[in-house]
């Protein structure tokens, strides 16, 4: 049978119809634009504390400023504090991302079970966000697997921990629903 | 010895992530002949290898964001363009009978031989064709196919044996490739060998 093997692995090579090529390609930029989003997301917010950072130094350097000895830049827990931990997260950050998470979790298992019947745009709130937070699982096992640092995985757990909130909202909102 | 992979740059990958239009364009010239010839040969009618061609370029995409070049890109498109064929002859919906016009369709070749064996090919079933393109050309072991199909070792085996049986008896009784084919291939349940199960490959 080795022949007959052989004999498969002679048959041509096939082109696809030269019609498919714009239908694909067509396709492939609609999945392209339907992926960015995230990633633009992310850029907002990277852009969004870069400037406050930039804010920060502005106001630390600013030469009309009256010092006076030890006084701080600004008080604790302000936005400068804020973005600059945006921009460098820290170990605590992941550790208190991951176990907000794994608290949202908790809070989502615990509520009723879902409506058989619910709203058509209810149910695609819920879908649409269990979808985002099953592609983020999937990036946070690569990063993982690529062995990323926990801090280079923070923003991803941002990202969670904010769709499971938004999720459990959700769900909540929709547990206490009147089903007409 | 497998047909061989085609090889992309890296720096077209790294566009593509960034969805940049010419690099899709030079994924799907890259890639395209692979798939599409993959897809015939296992599902024979051309508009469902057409889909799933479709089907594979879109996972790519929408999931080449996680390709960090460790590995052939080509192998890993494969495996996709591989499990979206899986999907269609596992779906109720897709027809599992090959009629007489896909099968004349289904013969590329100039060549009498290939012509015969092709024909040949496109008359097994949906899952005996599967096993045996799988493991004859794509040089896959009966332990990935098991996987792929979500059965077992001896599953794959048995597949195997009884394609390359029917392979056999149709081109020895077959010395005319040019004539019409006179018997339809026999229905397969819906789901039959290839029964839905959880997709055993996962993107990675």
């Amino acid at each position: 049978m080795r022949a007959r093997s052989e004999d498969l692995l002679n048959l041509p090579e096939l082109e696809p119809p030269a019609a498919a090529r714009a239908r694909v390609l067509a396709a492939m930029q609609a999945a392209a634009r339907a992926s960015a989003p995230r990633a633009r997301t992310r850029l907002v917010r990277l852009c969004a504390a870069a400037a406050l950072a930039g804010i920060a130094v502005t106001l630390a350097l600013r030469p009309w400023r009256v010092e006076t000895p030890g006084s701080p830049i600004a008080a604790p827990g302000t936005s400068i504090e804020t973005s600059n931990a945006a921009l460098t997260p820290t170990a605590d950050d992941y550790g208190r991302l991951v176990a907000e998470s794994e608290r949202l979790e908790r809070a989502l298992t615990e509520l009723p079970a879902q409506r058989r019947i619910m709203r058509a745009d209810t149910a695609r709130t819920i879908a649409g966000l269990e979808d985002q937070i099953a592609a983020i699982d999937a990036e946070l096992t690569f990063a993982a697997a690529n062995g990323l640092e926990p801090e280079q995985r923070t923003p991803l757990w941002r990202e969670r921990v904010e769709i499971m909130n938004a999720l459990v909202q959700v769900r909540y909102a929709q547990s206490k629903a009147f089903v007409f | 010895m497998p047909r061989p992979i085609p090889q992309i740059d890296l720096e077209v990958v790294e566009r593509a992530k960034r969805g940049d239009p010419d690099a899709h364009a030079v994924l799907y010239e890259t890639f395209a002949p692979m798939i599409y010839t993959l897809a015939r040969r296992m599902l024979v009618s051309a508009a469902l290898a057409e889909d799933a061609l479709q089907e594979t370029f879109v996972e790519v995409i929408r999931n080449i964001s996680k390709y960090r070049g460790d590995g052939a890109l080509g192998h890993w498109i494969k495996r996709v363009a591989i499990n979206r064929c899986l999907a269609h002859l596992r779906s109720p919906w897709s027809s599992r009978r090959v009629d007489s016009k896909e099968l004349e369709r289904a013969v590329t070749s100039s060549c009498d031989e290939q012509i015969a064996l092709e024909r040949a090919l496109a008359e097994l079933s949906a899952t005996a064709r599967a096993v045996v393109w799988l493991h004859d050309v794509e040089g896959f072991t009966h332990a990935e196919i098991a996987t792929l199909a979500g059965r077992s070792q001896s599953f794959s085996k048995s597949q195997l044996a009884r394609a390359h049986e029917r392979l056999r008896a149709s081109l020895d009784s077959d010395p005319e490739p040019e004539r019409q084919p006179e018997r339809q291939q026999e229905p397969e349940p819906p789901g039959g060998d290839l029964a839905p199960c959880e997709p055993a490959l996962k993107i990675c």
